[in-house]
């Protein structure tokens, strides 16, 4: 039932003295980085798991500064592996490691595989993509460390996959949320019927990507599985950070290789136990390129009460959004996502949408644009009355303060892919 | 039952000049117009000859747009003609929803664009009271 039973079902006390023991040694290791050397890590004294609040923090900027090799610290002969972040632009963030991080990697990837059932002989398809991006990589040594038949396929040529997953007899896929349903559409349409012509298959792991509790249940649904939510990040290795077990409710992250802190992102001050905020990690068992106190942007809260699992290690919830969008206006925390979501289950309206952020006197103001759908107008200003009282009422539920719905003519904002300006701020400072 | 042009369009100069190069265009030929305008939006009715290729052209030409329906009734001058129709609509409990009035003509004879909700219905009435309710053929003649 345990890949690790000893560490994976350890009381909270022997956790949290092994984890000071880490963060010391951590701390000790990460002062030969030349960044954090030139931080003065060294001169700081940590007694308790508390006094990581007195540590600095670590962010992608400083990664991007310290590139390329500012952030390591061995000496470079002893590295044997480069993974970077997808970044679209500028200087790439890169990681590094060493035979015992890829070694420390893997065996917290068979964790994750082992928690949800995966087991030696099992034959594992790797749809994701393998290169510079850590999901491919991670998930295949973590596969052979557990003992399974790992076929390297990466995504896209969705036919053969479907050919690989039927003729190999696989049991469980690694694959991103978007693909596995576009996988779905494409052996609907090839007469695939799973239970019949997939009998093996049994588990889907799916991340490196935001979805909803309904594309899982999709996913789920069509291809008659289960499937597991995956969190991490390259910076913190990649995936094998956390990772959902039977339960479904919550990823246990791996405490005894990461220290976890939950902080508001404007005070950076740690947020009460339970709410939301931004997830802040730091490696506990890296040795070529320890990070301190990494920002990760993505926003979850802790989930401290018992799993059913036996696991001891904390969950984090489903990561609701990222830090860097959100905006603050009137004193609350908004984020465009709740914006949008308000907008796809409003009937009469298209999902493209626009904020506008003005100074009213010394109160923030607050407009929404959004397009009107064509289909819907029937000619009246009543309706669109209407329609824009609903949404404000709408809006105010969700949001907490009452903006001002603009309505516009279809195609007249930015669209949404990719850099669109979602959120104009003219506020004065 | 004829049909009334109505757009929606952010409240911006330009917009009306570009709806009546189209129509220009297309030989076609406007009998009424009317402007209505909230804050940052407004709805523009045209009554034209042709209003379902209107209607075509002006989608194509990304215009937000739709058709309502319209009953034009001749009266004998406004207020006094007019009054029949509303105390009429008052007796029957029918509220108008827009309504375009104009005189025309030197014998003091005005013609009313009406819309309401159920406008079939308010049709069927006025003409089974006696009411000179203009056909659609008239309508687009005018």
């Amino acid at each position: 039932m345990y890949w690790d039973k000893e560490i994976e079902t350890m009381s909270r006390d022997q956790l949290e003295e092994l984890q000071l023991k880490r963060l010391k040694e951590t701390l000790k290791q990460a002062s030969k980085a030349p960044f954090y050397k030139s931080l003065g890590l060294e001169d700081y004294e940590v007694r308790t798991l508390d006094d990581i609040e007195k540590l600095p923090f670590t962010t992608k900027e400083d990664l991007r500064e310290s590139y390329p090799y500012g952030m390591v610290s061995v000496d470079r002969k002893d590295l044997v592996r480069l993974h970077s972040s997808s970044g679209t632009t500028g200087t790439p963030t890169v990681v590094f490691h060493t035979i015992k991080d890829i070694d420390a990697w893997s065996e917290l990837v068979a964790r994750c595989l082992y928690m949800v059932g995966v087991r030696k002989g099992d034959v594992f398809q790797n749809m994701i993509g393998y290169g510079l991006f850590t999901g491919g990589l991670g998930l295949h040594y973590g596969a052979e460390r557990v003992g399974c038949l790992t076929i390297p396929s990466g995504p896209g040529n969705t036919k053969r996959q479907l050919k690989f997953l039927k003729d190999f007899d696989v049991n469980f896929v690694h694959v991103i949320p978007s693909y596995a349903l576009y996988l779905a559409d494409t052996a609907e349409s090839m007469g695939i019927e799973p239970s019949r012509d997939l009998p093996h298959l049994r588990t889907a792991l799916i991340g490196a990507e935001p979805h909803s509790e309904e594309t899982r249940k999709k996913i789920e649904n069509f291809f008659s599985i289960d499937a597991y939510n995956s969190y991490g990040l390259s910076e913190m290795n990649g995936p094998g950070v956390a990772f959902e077990c039977p339960e479904k409710n919550g990823m246990h992250i791996w405490e005894d290789a990461y220290l976890v802190e939950i902080v508001n992102p404007h005070t950076l001050s740690h947020v009460k136990p339970g709410e939301t905020g931004e997830l802040v990690l730091t490696t506990l068992s890296r040795e070529g390129m320890p990070i301190i106190r990494y920002r990760t942007k993505d926003l979850t809260s802790i989930i401290d009460s018992t799993c059913a699992c036996g696991r001891t290690h904390r969950r984090i919830t489903r990561i609701s959004g990222r830090s860097d969008d959100m905006l603050i206006v009137k004193g609350v925390n908004i984020f465009p996502v709740q914006v949008e979501a308000v907008l796809l289950g409003t009937p009469g309206v298209r999902r493209n949408y626009q904020i506008v952020l003005e100074s009213k006197g010394h109160n923030d103001h607050m407009i929404v644009k959004v397009e009107l759908d064509p289909g819907m107008f029937v000619g009246d200003i009543r309706g669109l009355e209407k329609l824009k009282k609903s949404l404000t009422r709408d809006l105010r539920d969700e949001l907490l303060i009452t903006p001002e719905i603009e309505l516009c003519e279809p195609g007249s904002l930015p669209v949404s892919e990719g850099k669109a300006v979602r959120v104009i701020d003219k506020r004065e400072e | 039952m004829a049909h009334q042009l109505s757009l929606f369009v952010e409240n911006k100069p330009g917009k009306l000049d570009r709806i009546l190069d189209i129509f220009m265009g297309l030989g076609m030929d406007v009998k009424a117009l009317t402007i209505a305008s909230s804050d940052k939006f407004g709805i523009i009715k045209l009554l034209v000859d042709k209003p379902f290729k209107a209607k075509e052209m002006l989608k194509q030409s990304g215009f937000t747009v739709a058709l309502t329906e319209v009953v034009v009734v001749e009266v004998n001058g406004i207020p006094a003609g007019l009054k029949g129709i509303t105390a009429f609509f008052l007796s029957k409990n029918i509220n108008i929803d827009n309504a375009l009035g104009f005189g025309f003509g030197k014998d003091g004879s005005a013609l009313v664009i009406i819309e309401s909700e159920a406008i079939p219905q308010v049709k069927d009435l006025l003409v089974e009271n006696g009411f000179k309710v203009l056909s659609d053929e008239q309508i687009y003649a005018l």
